[in-house]
C-alpha cells in the first residue's frame, strides 16, 4: 500500500536546539501509528510539519506522496487535524462551527442534515451541536474537532494529544471512531502520552527522544507491561 | 472561499456586543456633531442676513437724502453730508464684506471661529478693514479645545473606532487556537485575511459613507447649490479614504503577528504619533520656517507712523468740518485732499508690515501643503477645512479680495477728492459692492485630490507590506 | 510586604523593552517640548518688556498738548505671558495681547497670537502639558493594563494569592511599583524645571510649580488606580486594555469638547458687533433700568461737585474747572455702561470656564487641565484679571488727566496745555498675577472634582481588586 504520511530525513533546528533529528517515518492508509516521548521530545514539531505550520529545516514531509513544502494547499485537502485543545469559534454553534470548516475543506455538498448526522456520528447530541460552543466542554469540543476530520474525509488524521483531559469514556470513544475511520483506510498519526491507548488501536507505536525516533514496533505481539517497560527503558539513561 | 470567510466573519461580528456599543456611539457622534454644526451654521446665516440687510437700508437711506439734498440743492450738515466723498467713504457707506458659507460649512469649523469672515470696510488706512465680528464670540478654552465637528469626529475619534474594531482581527484568531484548524484546511493565510479584511473593509466604507452623507443631512437644501456636489463627493471620498488607511493600518499590524495587546497599543501609539505628535512638529517646524512678524512691534511701529500722520490728520479734519460748514467752497475741499494724503502716507508706512505677515502666512500655508502628507490626520484636517470653506486657502482669499476691494474703495472716493468734485447721486447709485469670487472648482479639486492622493499612497504602501508578508508565510502560530 | 511587591513590578517593567521604548519616546518628547516652551516664553517675555517700555515712551514723549487731549492719545499696554506658560501655554494663544488704554472707550485685549496662524494650530500645541496630560496617562495604561489581568492569565496570581497576601497589599505594592517607575522618569525633569525657574529668580513662580507638579503627581495617582481597577475587573488582558484606551479617549478627547460645546450653549455669547452695538447705542441713550443719559451725567457730575466742595457755587468757578469734572462725570457714566455690557459678557465667559470645571467630574483630564493653566497662569482668569486691572489703570489715568484739567487749565480752557511733567507722574502700569491662594480658590471647583477622582479611583481599585477572580 502506498504511505499518505511520509517524513524523509525530516529535520527542524531552532537555532542551536534540535528539535527534530532527520525523521524517517511511514504510515500507510488504515495504519494508526502512535508516538510517545517525553515533553519536549519533538512530537509536535513532527504533526506542525506535517502541517506545514512550520518549515522543515531540511528533508522532506509528504502527504500522499506530496511535498508538504511545495504543495502546502493541495497536501491540506488531504489531511484532517485536532490538536490538544479544538479552539473553535464561541459565539458560533457546533453546528455552524463544523460547516464553516468544512466549507474551507471544500465539502459544501454535505448540507445541514449531514453535519448534524456526523456531529451525531462523533458523539454529540444534536440539541447540543445547536448551542454556541462557548457552553461547551472541553470533551464536547474535541468531538466537533473528531466530525471536522470525518467530514472532510481526509486521508490522513494528525492528532497531537487529543485525548489528554478526556475522561474515560470520552477516550474510549474517541478511540472507536478512530478504529472506525482507520477501517475506512485513513493513515493516523497520534502524538500522546497515554501508553495503554497506544497499545489499544496503534498498529505501531514510535518512541521519541530528544528529536529522533529511538524505538519504532509493532504492537501486535506487545503487552501494556511490556511497552511501558520499553518506553521507561528508552528514557532512562 | 472569500465568501465563506466573510460569512462566518459577519456573524462573528454581529455576535460582539462591543461591536454595536462602537458602532452606536460612533453614530451618536456623528449625529450630534452634525446636528450642532448645521446650528451654528443657521445662527452664523441669520447674522450675516441681518447685518447685510441692514446695511442695504442704511445705503437706500444714504441715497434717497442725496437724492432730496440734490432736489432742493442744499448740502447737509458737515459730518453727516451724503455729498462728501470724505465722510461718506469712512463712515456713511461704509461696506461689509462677508465670506459666504459654503454648502458644506457644517462639516468643519476650520479657522472660521478666529479668521474674521466679515469685514467692515471704509477708505481709512488699515483700520480701514477691522473686522465687523458677525459671528459668535468664544471663550479662549472654546477655542483651544475646538468644535465637535464632524472634522473632529472623523480625523480623531473614527480612527479610534476602527481600531477597536480591527486591532485584533487576526491575533485574536491565533490566541484562540483557531486559526491552526483554519490552516490546517486547504486555505492560504492570504485568502484568509483578505476574506475576513474584505468584508471588515467593506462594511467599514458602507458604515462611513452613509454616516458621513447622513450627517450633512440637515444641510441638504444647501447642497443642491453651487458646488455643494462636488464638495460632498469630496468630503465623502476623503472620510473613505481615511477610513480605509486606519484599516489598512490594522491589517498590517495583525500580520506582523504580534499578540492582540501589543497591537492594540501600537496603533494607538501609531494614532498618537499621527493625529497628536506629528501635527505638533510640523506645527512648529512651520513657525520655525517662516515666523510671521510680531504683532506686538507692528503696534509701536504704526503707532509711531501714525501719531504723525494722525496729528496732522486730526487737526485737518478739525479744519475739514469746519470749513464744510455751509458750502463747499475751495478751503474744504482743499482740507480734504490732505485728509487723503495724509491716509494714503499712513497706508503706505504700515504697507510693508502688513505684506510681510501676508506673505509669512502664505508661506506658513505653502510649506504646510507640503508637510500635510506627514500624517494622513493633517491631510483630512485640511481637506475638510477645504471642503467646508473653512479652511486657509479661502480664508487668504477672501482677505486678499478684501484689500483689492478696499484699494477699489479708496480710489472710488479719492478719485472725487482729489477732483475737487461732491459726490452725486449717480455716484451713490454706482458704489463699488463687495462680492466674493469663489476659487475655480478645479483648483479647490487638485489640492483636496492631492490630499486624498495622500491617504492613498500610505494606504497602498501598508496593504503591499500586509501582503508581501502574507505571502510569505503560512504559519498560524 | 508591599515593598516586595513594588520591587518586583518595578523589576519586570524596567525590563520590558516595549517600556523602555516608550519611555525613551514620552522623556523626549517632554524635554523637547520644555525647552522649546523655555525658549519661546523667553521670546515673548523679551519682546513684550521691550514693547512696552517703547510704549511709555511714546507716552512720556508725547510732548505738550491738553491732558484731555492725552487720554484720547492714550498708550498701549501689552499682556506678559504667564508665569509658566513655558510648561502650559494653555489658553494663551486664542487671547488678546494688545490693549489700547484711551478715553471713552473700554477695549478688549487684540492679537491673539493664533489669529497669524495656519490651521495646523488646532490640533493643539504640543506643550509639556499636552504632553503630561495626554501622553503619560497613555504610558500608564500601557504599563498597567495587564498588571493583574496578566497574572490572572499567567497563572501567577493563583500562586501570589495562595500565599495569603492581602489583596490590599498587593495592590498597594502595584501601584507603587506603577508610581515609581513614572517618577523615575518624572521626577528628575520636574527637578530640571524647578532648578531652571529657582535660577531665574522667580519664588512666587517657584511655589506655583511646586503646586502645579503636586497637581500632576495627583492626576498621575489617578489613572494609576483607574488602570489597576480595570485591570482587576477585566476577563482578560484585551478586555481590560480595550476599556482604558476608551476611557482615554471620551476622557481626554470627547469630554472637553462636549463641554465646551455645552457651555457654549448654556451661556451664549453675543457677536463681537452686538456687543459693540449694544455699548454704542446704550451709551448715546442710557442704562436700561436707569436715568436717560443727560440725567445720569448730570447727578453724577453734582455728585462730583459735592465731592469738591462746590455744591451750588457753580457759577464762581472758572469755566475750565467745570468742564474737566464734567468731563469726568462723562467718563464715570462710560464705566458704568462698560461695567453693565462688557462685564456681562465677561461673567458669561468666566460661567463657561466654570461649566468646564464641573465637567471635569465625567474627566479627571479636565480638572488637571484647567488647574495646569491655572497654576501656569494662562487661563481666562488671569487674562481676566489683567484686562480688570488694565482698565482700573485707565480709569484712574483718564480721572486724573481730566482732574489735572479741571484744576490747572483756568482761564486757558481748551487751550490749556500740559508737559511732561504730568505724564510722567502716571505711574507705568504693571500686571500682578495673583498669589497662588487665590489661584486655587478660584480653581476650587477643579480641585474638588480632581480629589474626588483620587478617591473615587482608589475606592474602586482596592474594592475591586478584594472580589477579583482569582481563576
Ligand atoms: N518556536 C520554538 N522555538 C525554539 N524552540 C522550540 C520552538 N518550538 C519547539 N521548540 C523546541 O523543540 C523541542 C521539541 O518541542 P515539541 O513541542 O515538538 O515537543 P513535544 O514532544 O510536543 O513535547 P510535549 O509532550 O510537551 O508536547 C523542544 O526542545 C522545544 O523546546
Ligand atoms: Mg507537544
Amino acid at each position: 500500500m502506498a504511505a499518505v504520511l511520509e517524513a524523509i530525513a525530516l529535520r527542524k533546528t531552532y537555532g542551536d536546539v534540535v528539535a527534530l533529528h532527520g525523521l524517517d517515518l511511514s504510515i500507510e492508509a488504515g495504519e494508526i501509528f502512535c508516538l510517545l516521548g517525553a515533553n519536549g521530545a519533538g512530537k509536535t514539531t513532527t504533526i506542525q510539519l506535517f502541517l506545514g505550520f512550520i518549515a522543515p529545516s531540511a528533508g522532506s514531509a509528504r502527504i500522499v506522496g506530496l511535498d508538504v513544502a511545495t504543495h502546502a494547499l493541495q497536501t491540506k485537502q488531504s489531511i484532517a487535524y485536532i490538536p490538544e485543545n479544538v479552539m473553535l469559534y464561541p459565539n458560533l454553534t457546533g453546528i455552524e462551527n463544523l460547516e464553516f470548516f468544512t466549507t474551507l475543506a471544500g465539502r459544501r455538498a454535505i448540507g445541514r442534515a449531514g453535519l448534524v448526522e456526523i456531529l451525531t456520528r462523533a458523539g454529540l447530541a444534536a440539541d447540543a451541536a445547536g448551542r454556541r460552543v462557548s457552553g461547551y466542554s472541553k470533551g464536547m469540543r474535541q468531538k466537533v474537532g473528531i466530525a471536522m476530520a470525518m467530514a472532510k474525509g481526509a486521508r490522513a488524521l494528525l492528532l497531537d494529544e487529543p485525548t489528554s483531559g478526556l475522561d474515560p469514556k470520552g477516550s474510549n470513544e474517541f478511540s472507536r471512531l478512530l478504529q472506525s475511520m482507520s477501517a475506512d483506510g485513513v493513515g493516523v498519526l497520534m502524538a500522546t502520552h497515554d501508553i495503554f491507548r497506544s497499545k489499544e488501536i496503534g498498529a505501531r507505536v514510535g518512541i521519541m527522544k530528544h528529536g529522533q525516533l529511538v524505538a519504532c514496533m509493532g504492537t501486535e505481539d506487545l503487552s501494556h507491561r511490556d511497552l511501558e517497560r520499553i518506553y521507561l527503558e528508552h528514557m532512562h539513561d | 472561499m472569500l465568501w465563506t470567510v466573510a460569512r462566518i466573519e459577519i456573524k462573528n461580528l454581529l455576535a460582539e456586543t462591543s461591536v454595536w456599543l462602537v458602532a452606536v456611539l460612533l453614530a451618536a457622534a456623528v449625529a450630534y456633531a452634525g446636528w450642532t454644526g448645521s446650528r451654528a451654521v443657521a445662527v452664523d446665516r441669520q447674522a450675516a442676513v441681518s447685518a447685510l440687510t441692514e446695511q442695504d437700508s442704511r445705503l437706500k437711506a444714504l441715497h434717497a437724502r442725496m437724492l432730496r439734498s440734490e432736489a432742493i440743492g442744499q448740502a447737509a450738515q458737515s459730518g453727516d453730508d451724503p455729498a462728501d466723498p470724505v465722510v461718506v467713504g469712512r463712515e456713511l457707506a461704509a461696506q461689509l464684506a462677508i465670506l459666504p458659507l459654503s454648502p458644506l460649512a457644517a462639516v468643519a469649523v476650520g479657522q472660521r471661529d478666529l479668521a474674521s469672515a466679515s469685514v467692515r470696510i471704509t477708505t481709512d488706512g488699515p483700520q480701514g478693514r477691522t473686522s465687523s465680528g458677525e459671528t459668535a464670540l468664544a471663550g479662549p478654552t472654546r477655542l483651544m479645545t475646538g468644535a465637535f465637528d464632524l472634522a473632529f469626529v472623523f480625523m480623531s475619534l473614527l480612527p479610534l473606532v476602527i481600531i477597536v474594531l480591527t486591532y485584533d482581527l487576526l491575533s485574536s484568531e491565533r490566541e484562540r487556537g483557531t486559526l491552526a484548524l483554519v490552516l490546517a484546511q486547504p486555505v492560504s493565510l492570504a485568502t484568509f485575511v483578505l476574506g475576513k479584511a474584505l468584508l471588515r473593509g467593506v462594511l467599514l466604507c458602507g458604515v462611513t459613507v452613509v454616516l458621513a452623507a447622513l450627517a450633512t443631512l440637515p444641510s441638504a437644501p444647501d447642497l443642491m447649490t453651487g458646488d455643494g456636489a462636488l464638495h460632498l463627493g469630496l468630503y465623502v471620498a476623503v472620510v473613505v479614504g481615511y477610513a480605509l488607511f486606519w484599516f489598512a493600518a490594522a491589517v498590517a499590524i495583525n500580520v506582523a503577528g504580534f499578540s492582540s495587546a501589543t497591537n492594540a497599543l501600537a496603533l494607538v501609539g501609531l494614532w498618537l504619533a499621527l493625529v497628536v505628535v506629528m501635527p505638533g512638529m510640523v506645527q512648529v517646524a512651520v513657525q520655525v520656517a517662516h515666523p510671521p512678524p510680531s504683532r506686538v512691534e507692528l503696534v509701536n511701529l504704526t503707532r509711531a507712523a501714525a501719531s504723525e500722520i494722525e496729528a496732522e490728520l486730526s487737526a485737518l479734519q478739525g479744519e475739514h468740518s469746519a470749513a464744510v460748514q455751509g458750502t463747499a467752497d475751495d478751503s474744504a475741499l482743499a482740507a480734504a485732499k490732505r485728509i487723503v494724503v495724509a491716509q494714503e502716507a499712513l497706508e503706505h508706512r504700515a504697507a510693508p508690515v502688513m505684506i510681510a505677515f501676508a506673505t509669512q502666512l502664505a508661506a506658513q500655508q505653502a510649506l504646510l501643503d507640503t508637510l500635510r502628507f506627514l500624517s494622513p490626520a493633517i491631510v483630512v484636517h485640511e481637506a475638510m477645512g477645504e471642503v467646508a470653506g473653512s479652511g486657509a486657502h479661502r480664508l487668504q482669499q477672501f482677505a486678499s479680495q478684501v484689500d483689492a476691494f478696499q484699494a477699489r474703495w479708496r480710489a472710488f472716493f479719492f478719485a472725487r477728492v482729489r477732483a475737487h468734485q461732491r459726490l452725486t447721486s449717480a455716484d451713490h447709485a454706482a458704489l463699488p459692492r463687495f462680492v466674493f469670487r469663489e476659487e475655480p472648482r478645479a483648483t479647490l479639486g487638485w489640492r483636496v485630490g492631492a490630499g486624498l492622493l495622500g491617504l492613498l499612497v500610505p494606504t497602498l504602501l501598508l496593504v503591499s507590506f500586509a501582503a508581501i508578508v502574507l505571502r510569505r508565510s503560512s504559519r498560524p502560530a | 510586604m508591599i515593598r516586595v511587591v513594588a520591587v518586583k513590578e518595578l523589576r519586570e517593567l524596567l525590563r520590558d523593552g516595549r517600556f523602555r521604548l516608550a519611555a525613551a519616546v514620552v522623556l523626549g518628547l517632554l524635554l523637547a517640548a520644555l525647552v522649546f516652551g523655555w525658549r519661546h516664553a523667553q521670546a515673548v517675555k523679551a519682546e513684550r518688556t521691550a514693547a512696552q517700555s517703547i510704549a511709555r515712551a511714546a507716552w512720556t514723549g508725547q510732548g505738550d498738548k491738553n491732558p484731555h487731549i492725552a487720554a484720547h492719545y492714550g498708550m498701549y499696554v501689552f499682556k506678559p505671558a504667564g508665569v509658566l506658560a513655558f510648561v502650559d501655554p494653555g489658553a494663551d494663544p486664542y487671547l488678546g495681547v494688545t490693549l489700547k488704554l484711551e478715553a471713552h472707550k473700554q477695549q478688549l485685549p487684540q492679537d491673539a497670537p493664533a489669529q497669524d496662524g495656519t490651521a495646523i494650530d488646532r490640533f493643539g500645541q504640543l506643550s509639556a502639558a499636552a504632553v503630561l496630560q495626554l501622553l503619560v496617562p497613555l504610558l500608564i495604561i500601557a504599563l498597567g493594563f495587564a498588571s493583574w489581568s496578566g497574572e490572572r492569565e499567567r497563572g501567577t496570581l493563583r500562586q501570589l494569592a495562595a500565599t495569603g497576601v492581602l489583596p490590599r497589599r498587593l495592590l498597594a505594592g502595584k501601584a507603587l511599583g506603577l508610581a515609581l517607575t513614572l517618577a523615575l522618569l518624572l521626577v528628575p525633569v520636574a527637578l530640571v524645571a524647578t532648578a531652571t525657574v529657582v535660577a531665574a529668580g522667580e519664588s512666587a513662580t517657584a511655589a506655583r510649580l511646586a503646586v502645579l507638579l503636586g497637581a500632576y503627581a495627583a492626576y498621575f495617582g489617578v489613572i494609576i488606580a483607574v488602570t489597576l481597577a480595570a485591570s482587576a475587573w477585566a476577563q482578560s488582558s484585551r478586555a481590560a486594555l480595550v476599556a482604558l484606551l476608551g476611557f482615554w479617549c471620551v476622557t481626554t478627547l470627547v469630554v472637553p469638547r462636549l463641554a465646551s460645546d455645552a457651555a457654549g450653549r448654556l451661556l451664549p455669547l453675543p457677536t463681537a458687533a452686538a456687543l459693540a452695538q449694544a455699548v454704542h447705542s446704550t451709551l448715546a441713550t442710557g442704562l436700561p433700568n436707569g436715568l436717560p443719559r443727560e440725567e445720569h451725567i448730570d447727578t453724577l457730575s453734582k455728585a462730583l461737585l459735592a465731592k469738591h466742595g462746590f455744591a451750588g457755587a457753580e457759577t464762581m468757578m472758572d469755566d475750565a474747572l467745570l468742564q474737566g469734572l464734567e468731563l469726568q462725570a462723562e467718563a464715570e457714566y462710560e464705566n458704568a455702561v462698560f461695567d453693565h455690557h462688557v462685564g456681562a459678557v465677561m461673567t458669561s465667559m468666566a460661567h463657561q470656564e466654570q461649566v468646564g470645571q464641573w465637567a471635569a467630574i465625567a474627566s479627571p483630564m479636565l480638572a488637571i487641565r484647567l488647574l495646569s493653566m491655572a497654576l501656569a497662569g494662562t487661563d481666562f482668569d488671569h487674562h481676566r484679571a489683567f484686562g480688570r486691572q488694565a482698565e482700573a489703570y485707565r480709569r484712574g489715568l483718564v480721572g486724573a488727566m481730566n482732574d489735572d484739567f479741571a484744576r490747572n487749565a483756568g482761564a486757558a480752557g481748551w487751550q490749556y496745555k500740559a508737559n511732561r511733567k504730568l505724564w510722567h507722574q502716571a505711574v507705568p502700569f504693571a500686571y500682578r498675577p495673583a498669589a497662588v491662594d487665590q489661584v486655587l480658590r478660584d480653581q476650587q471647583v477643579a480641585l474638588a472634582m480632581l480629589a474626588l477622582w483620587a478617591v473615587g479611583a482608589t475606592l474602586a481599585a482596592v474594592l475591586v481588586s478584594r472580589r477579583m477572580q482569582v481563576l
